[in-house]
């Protein structure tokens, strides 16, 4: 077992190492931020429209009128049959008079309400939310079924165009991050080969003169898990900023659309510091271990 | 002790650096290893300490065949010997002192006792005022001395130096030589390669002769002048 006094003295050959190959340093550390900030990106925006998706699942419900002339009884058994159904989230009953009110406060005209009163137009219906998106139009078939209901109207075309445009930039993004993540690890290890490789003749001299493979390779796993951490934290700083700076942009302009908001910096930022010092440190340690394993053999 | 049973290296591109070698040296001995340059003086030192592996033969030394050791023992096999490389091998971005005790560093030394220790260890090779510097910004002699240092400073039993008076004037060769006797009267086992023939007729130790690959002459309290025959050939 390694005595704490060597590793101390290792510890610090590490950061000594780190500085004396700063520029093959910045090198890794700005390979390993490149990747991190597409990862941060892409998870950006995943999780955004994710969310997005999960509100509109709430915006986007099913309308389904009731026929006329059905008692209570018949209405509140319809309700529960409806709430019992599979990927249901929310039903709200919707009265002839309540629809004739927001109807008429639509319309910006209260007198349509007084006019309309004795002899309303407009069905009672149920407002029903569902829980996935997806599956909304195999719903919509079963609840039409239903004695008692008339007719339903759901937003079928919105509803495809934004699964499509959500499962579109799903695969693009994962397409991109694998694509980057080999590019990162590759250009990472390249630059640790080269810094091994500049210290090729040392390692061999720690060798001849009998340092152990381990109290070689310490210094340089220190080294890559320190430029790991230092690629993930500076990440972690300008998605953070960068994130911000685009939420207070977007917010007006989603706003605008129905309410719609985007999820909190803290939100992201929680996972993703996970992801950036894991990978980051992965990147890092892999890299090195790679790169300075084969000039051990002396 | 340390024993070659017909230890033979050739290399891959033809040169023979031993042929057949069988010698024996006993613990506490000093041994100077001559030979003209080329003749395998460096080989033999180079297997003892596996930077080269012999293809035929067995080397053991204190009882171990290391021919067969595991690749995991070899540091600690290395760290048995102290060893001046002719090529000095000093760490380039360590100093003359962090040199030194790097020595100690991989043999888990506790900063007191290298603390204690390399100042003087480089007092003994006369580097004390140099132990700031950079082996680059230090002259030949002075990085052979810095090797030196390096070698002794663990106390090892055995200490293999190739050439290490090669790069100084006789003053400090001799400096150097009165160091490596006062090692050897410790206990420790000095086998040292070189050239030169004052330093070997002056001290009368064994001298082992090596020309071709081949032990040509193995004579306690030698001289280099009993080189007779070697010479005929080159005049
Ligand atoms: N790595 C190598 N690859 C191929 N041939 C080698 C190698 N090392 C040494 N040789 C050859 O082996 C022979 C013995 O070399 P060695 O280094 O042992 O000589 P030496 O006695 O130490 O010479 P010098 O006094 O010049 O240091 C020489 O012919 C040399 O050219
Ligand atoms: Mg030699």
């Amino acid at each position: 077992m390694m005595k704490w006094n060597t590793l101390m003295y290792l510890f610090k050959e590490g950061i000594v190492g780190l500085w004396r190959n700063r520029t093959m340093a910045v090198a890794s550390i700005g390979t390993i931020v490149l990747c991190l900030l597409i990862l941060g990106m892409s998870y950006s925006l995943g999780t955004n429209l994710d969310y997005l998706i999960e509100q509109m699942e709430t915006k986007f419900g099913v309308t389904a009128y009731l026929k006329e002339d059905l008692s209570e009884q018949e209405i509140s058994k319809l309700e529960t049959q409806i709430r019992t159904m599979t990927n249901v989230s929310g039903v709200v009953y919707i009265s002839k008079e309540e629809a004739l009110k927001s109807f008429s406060e639509d319309n910006g005209d209260e007198s349509l309400f007084e006019m309309f009163k004795q002899d309303n137009p407009l069905p009672a219906s149920f407002e029903i939310t569902t829980t996935d998106l997806e599956k909304q139009s195999q719903l919509v078939e079963r609840i039409a079924a239903l004695e008692g209901i008339d007719d339903t109207v759901y937003f079928q075309n919105e509803t495809a165009s934004f699964m499509h445009i959500r499962n579109t930039v799903s695969y693009v993004c994962l397409g991109i991050l694998i694509v980057l993540v080999v590019v990162g690890l590759m250009l990472m290890s390249n630059t640790i080969k080269l810094t091994v490789y500049v210290r090729r003749r040392e390692i061999n001299i720690m060798k001849y003169v009998g340092a152990t493979d381990c109290f070689i390779r310490i210094p340089f796993l220190i080294e890559g898990t320190l430029i790991g951490l230092i690629g993930a934290g500076i990440s972690a700083v300008l998605i953070t900023l960068s994130y911000d700076w685009i939420l207070q942009k977007a917010t007006h302009v989603i706003g605008t659309f129905g309410g719609f908001t985007l999820l909190p910096v803290t939100h992201i930022m929680q996972e993703l510091v996970v992801m950036f010092m894991a990978l980051g440190v992965g990147i890092g340690l892999i890299g090195s271990i790679v790169a300075i394993h084969k000039h051990l053999n002396v | 002790m340390i024993e070659l049973h017909g230890v033979t290296k050739v290399y891959s591109n033809g040169a023979v650096g031993l042929n057949n070698v069988s010698l024996r040296i006993e613990k506490g001995e000093f041994v100077f290893i001559t030979g003209n340059s080329g003749s395998g003086k460096s080989t033999f030192l180079k297997m003892l300490y596996k930077e080269v592996e012999p293809d035929h033969g067995k080397i053991i030394i204190n009882n171990k065949d290391i021919t067969k050791m595991k690749k995991r023992q070899i540091p600690y096999l290395r760290r048995e010997l102290g060893m001046v490389f002719q090529d000095f091998r000093l760490l380039p971005n360590k100093t003359v002192y962090e040199n030194v005790a790097f020595a100690m560093e991989i043999v888990g030394a506790s900063s007191k006792e290298i603390r204690r220790n390399v100042p003087v260890v480089l007092g003994l090779v006369g580097l004390s005022r140099k132990a700031r510097c950079y082996p680059n910004e230090l002259s030949g002699g002075e990085q052979q001395r810095t090797a030196l240092a390096r070698a002794i400073v663990n106390n090892n039993p055995i200490l293999i130096a190739d050439e290490p008076t090669g790069n100084l004037d006789p003053a400090t060769s001799w400096e150097i030589m009165n160091c490596l006797q006062d090692i050897n009267k410790r206990g420790v086992t000095v086998i040292m390669a070189t050239h030169e023939r004052e330093i070997v007729n002056a001290l009368k130790k064994r001298v082992i002769e090596i020309s071709s690959g081949q032990i040509s002459k193995d004579v306690y309290e030698g001289g280099y002048d009993d080189e007779v025959e070697y010479s005929h050939v080159f005049i």
